[in-house]
């Protein structure tokens, strides 16, 4: 589906937001626990916007915590342990320092569009997280085409990656950028499949709250978690998208665009201070983003085994519990992924290709096949 | 010539479904070795709080034992890149008044080949290896642990100037008793000499 | 750029355009800083696309008239400036002057002198294979395997600290003999050390060797052929990796290699063509676990035979060579090291050349580029180990 397309989905669903139309269960509508009137409203809403906003924007942070100090254990190292409790606030010091470091634009560079590139890269993925939920109602726009709409704001990203490359005036940089659009037409189509699956396995729905809603109840509050409901064909279309979104995140074995061993730093070689870290960030930031949407189409979204899949739905403690449900199995497909990483080899950009055209869309096709006559 | 880097030969259905196969269970074992060592604990040493036991024969820094050494300059010859550099001056009573044993870390590679020559084996390498300065003007060091001379080597010097002269009054003492012998031997040989420079 | 060169009929009447497209390559210079080219190789690529079609190495940017320098000290002297050709392989080196030395004077060297000798650098050829191990895993992406592989290097460098007191450049093996016997229970540890690093091996093999991705990115790269390999004058695991059995341990035994049992390991094309990258990459592997048989021997040997402290031969203070000249190659990890030694009398060598192994290995860059990919030509640069302080020196 091309990009206009989802723009004017985005804009009818946000119009049916508007008139009422569309029962949206998004802007907090349900987060009222200070009154919907009057000042406290305001701020009851402000307070669930910042918590969410919050969320996506320190979890990156953390993440890039888990990595140095999770690589560090497995190499055997202690990684950062002086800036802060266990080095908790490594990052934040880094990126005080990013900060302050000179912000080096290249002679020959293309000037506008080096400067725009981070900052449409970061814009790619945080407009994602408006759409992605983390509980039932802890939503900022519940559009009806949600997972659509992700799937196309994080292309926008790409775009952003060819930008830098392109204007960064430099051949390495220049390379990566053409790895990023090579990859990324290989592995949009498994993954596209994919999700496909999902929304026929969820009758349907589009929207990632109704996906995950749709996996409450069954055997312990698991059994209708979409792996274990079709494990035949669900699980392996689960580990394709997971691939799928590895190659997406430019992570290892994916990490072609940057490489960095053979391109010395790839599409970002030219970039430092605050724009480096934009992209630095941004890695971390779609990583928690595709996790979170591997999540709530794939492990059964915020719930909780053992516990009834109403009681997450409603009320405070029901909120919490599902708000922590989904950042626990987040966390633990990023800790994947940064496993991955410190593990495996890097491939090579044909066998990008082969492996996205020749062994995961026909897999994922198959996938879908299965998965019509499961569900039929 | 011809090389290919793209793998050759048709893509057949066994040969596809062991290659998913292969790379599952090669994932599969790596990642569980990695796993297996982020449980373990780390055998780094957190440098400058931390640090890794030296062994005895560690060739670090230098040091000089300065009283036995006899600036004999073994070691400045030895040294295949002539950073060693010896100035002092030698005093009687064999002292030596020391100016200078530098030591220019720039240059040093650490082989200890100024050490093996040494014939009272008065230089060593020492055990710290840190040789972080601020300048490297700085990396020149002074082995030496005091200038010049001690008070108690003046006493020496005095004591061997003293014995030097009181050897040469003693010399010339003999020379004259012995002069004066020569003389009373032979009055008649030496006054005729004399005798003869006067006319 | 496209041009319209030619307008023809087709028989069924439609019109045809042939269009002479054609882009302009890039021309990248992959170095002299590149993390890729291990030190201060520079590569002019001509890239169109992802595809070389052209490799020019440079090298000499770290040239440091090492044989000049043979001229102007004494023997002894030399063997500090050995350490530096090629650092990952100190006490390779220092062996392999010090055997020309004696060649060229006749100095006798003591046995026990001799079993250190070998077992030192054998202990040398495993951490200088682990370096080899642990980049070209960096090169192909993986960082994990680096990591390993320097945690066993660290344990041999420790064990030669503790016999030589340095940890990279040893100047350990002198003119006639070794400077230090081993200290105490120095041989019980190479012996756990040789236990310990045979168990790793096996997870060095599962993490990377046969890993699916590495395969892949290994196999059929940069394939020689045994007739190609010794055009370019290749040596060492490169040579071997192309499945030539040549090993100068047993082809001219120095030392006393010829009184110890070792398998010489050669590429077999196990996973693709024979001499690829990965079959290079093999032989390095495969020859750590036969050094560690070796070390095993000349420990045992070392402690039955000899008597402790005969380590080094009697010799002048200022040892002079009479006028004569001596070639002496020797297996480094990295392939034949020749010393060629004239001397005229005197204290110095009247001139010294160093055949280094990096520099005739590095020269088929130019042939076996062009027509790979940007990322088989990391593969290519990591899977001849070159170390740039030799093919400069």
């Amino acid at each position: 589906m091309s990009v206009t397309s989802v723009c004017l989905e985005l804009g009818a669903s946000l119009g049916h937001v508007q008139d009422g139309s569309y029962d949206s269960r998004g802007l907090f509508k349900d987060w009222d626990w200070f009154g919907r009137e009057g000042l406290w409203g305001f701020v009851g809403m402000a307070l669930s916007l910042a918590i969410i906003v919050g969320v996506c924007s320190v979890v990156p942070i953390l993440f890039v915590w888990v990595e140095r100090r999770g690589s560090g254990r497995i190499h055997q190292r202690k990684g950062p342990n002086r800036v802060g409790p266990f080095g908790l606030l490594q990052t934040l010091a880094d990126g005080i320092k990013l900060m302050f470091k000179e912000d080096i634009i290249p002679a020959n560079a293309s000037r506008f569009l080096f400067m725009i590139a981070p900052g449409l890269v970061l814009a790619g993925v945080f407009a994602a997280f408006a759409l992605l939920p983390l509980s039932s109602t802890g939503v900022i726009v519940d559009a009806p085409l949600g997972i659509y709409i992700i799937a196309a704001v994080l292309s926008l990203e790409v775009i952003g990656v060819i930008m830098a490359g392109w204007a960064s005036n430099n051949k390495w940089a220049i390379l990566g950028a053409m790895r990023e659009a090579a990859q990324m037409i290989s592995y949009e189509v498994p993954m596209g499949l994919c999700i496909l699956l999902a929304i026929i396995c969820h009758d349907g729905e589009l929207s990632l709250r109704a996906m995950s809603e749709n996996q409450a109840g069954g055997f312990l509050n698991v059994g209708n978690w979409l792996i274990f409901s079709n494990p035949l064909f669900a699980f392996p279309a689960f580990v394709i998208f997971f691939i799928a979104c590895l190659a997406n995140t430019k992570r290892a074995p994916f990490d072609l665009p940057e490489a960095e061993s053979e391109l010395v730093s790839g599409f970002h070689t030219e970039y430092s201070g605050i724009r480096f870290s934009f992209f630095f960030l941004e890695e971390y930031a779609s990583m928690f983003l595709v996790s979170a949407v591997t999540v709530m189409m794939f492990l059964g979204g915020w719930n909780i085994p053992f516990v009834p899949g109403e009681m997450l739905t409603g009320g405070f403690v029901g909120e919490v519990l599902a708000i922590g449900s989904t950042l626990v199995k987040t966390f633990f497909l990023v800790w994947v992924m940064i496993w991955v990483r410190w593990t495996l080899p890097r491939i090579r950009v044909d066998q990008v290709m082969t492996l996205c055209y020749k062994y995961l869309t026909p897999l994922a096709f198959l996938c879908l096949l299965g998965s019509c006559f499961w569900e039929a | 010539m011809n090389f290919t880097s793209t793998p050759t030969g048709p893509l057949g259905l066994s040969r596809w479904l062991r290659n998913i196969v292969d790379t599952v269970r090669t994932t599969v074992i790596g990642m569980s070795i990695t796993i297996k060592y982020f449980f373990t604990k780390p055998v780094t040493y957190e440098y400058p709080e931390q640090r890794m036991p030296v062994a005895p024969r560690y060739r670090g820094l230098h040091y000089l034992e300065q009283d036995i050494c006899i600036a004999c300059r073994v070691c400045e010859k030895a040294c295949p890149i002539d950073c060693i550099e010896i100035r002092f001056e030698r005093h009687p009573g064999n002292v030596n008044e020391w100016f200078e044993f530098s030591l220019d870390y720039n240059k040093c590679m650490h082989c200890e080949l100024c050490c093996y020559p040494c014939p009272v084996d008065c230089i060593h390498m020492g055990r710290e290896y840190s040789l972080v300065k601020y300048d490297r003007s700085e990396l020149i060091v002074d082995l030496m642990a005091w200038d010049g001379m001690r008070d108690k080597d003046h006493v020496t010097i005095q004591a061997a100037i003293d014995k030097k002269k009181k050897k040469a009054e003693e010399a010339a003492a003999k020379k004259a008793a012995q002069a004066a012998k020569a003389a009373a031997d032979e009055p008649s040989a030496e006054d005729e000499n004399e005798g003869e420079d006067e006319e | 750029m496209s041009q319209l060169t030619e307008e023809r009929m087709l028989d069924s009447g439609e019109k045809e355009l042939v269009l002479d497209v054609r882009t302009q390559d890039m021309e990248i210079n992959m170095g002299p800083q590149h993390p890729a080219t291990h030190g201060v190789l520079r590569v002019v690529l001509t890239a169109d696309g992802e595809i070389l079609t052209s490799a020019d190495p440079h090298v000499g940017y770290i040239h440091r008239c090492a044989e000049k320098v043979g001229e102007n000290v004494d023997f002894d002297g030399y063997i500090p400036y050995t350490d530096r050709y090629d650092y990952l392989s100190a006490m390779n080196n220092n062996v392999g002057f010090a055997l020309v030395v004696e060649k060229a004077s006749g100095l006798e060297v003591p046995p026990r002198a001799t079993w250190l000798r070998m077992i030192v650098s054998e202990l040398n050829r495993v951490a200088s294979h682990l370096l080899a191990f642990g980049t070209y895993g960096i090169d192909i992406g993986a960082i994990t395997p680096f990591l390993y592989g320097f945690r066993e290097r660290e344990w041999v460098l420790s064990l030669f600290e503790k016999i030589c007191g340095a940890r990279l450049t040893y100047s350990y093996a002198f003119p006639g003999g070794v400077i230090n016997d081993a200290p105490g229970g120095w041989f019980d540890e190479v012996l756990k050390f040789c236990d310990v690093f045979d168990r790793k091996w096996r997870e060095y093999d599962d993490l990377l060797t046969r890993n699916k991705i590495f395969i892949e990115r290994t196999k059929d790269v940069g394939s020689v052929t045994a007739d190609q390999a010794r055009e370019f004058g290749w040596t060492g695991p490169c040579l071997r990796g192309s499945g030539v059995r040549y090993d100068l341990r047993e082809a001219q035994p120095y030392l006393f290699y010829d009184q110890v049992g070792f398998d010489v390991p050669i590429g077999r094309g196990e996973m693709g063509t024979v001499g690829d990258c990965w079959d290079r990459y093999w032989v390095r592997m495969a020859e750590m676990l036969q050094s560690t048989r070796i070390v095993r021997e000349c420990v045992e040997r070392c402690i039955k035979d000899t008597t402790p402290g005969e380590v080094m031969a009697k010799k002048p203070k200022t040892l002079k060579v009479a006028a004569n000249e001596a070639y002496v190659g020797i297996e480094n990890p990295r392939g034949e090291l020749g010393h060629y030694l004239v001397t005229d009398g005197g204290a110095q060598c009247f001139r010294i050349k160093v055949r280094g192994p990096s520099f005739t290995n590095v020269s088929c860059l130019a042939k076996l580029l062009p027509g790979t990919m940007l990322a088989d030509a990391v593969a290519i640069i990591g899977s001849i180990d070159i170390v740039l302080g030799e093919v400069d020196r």
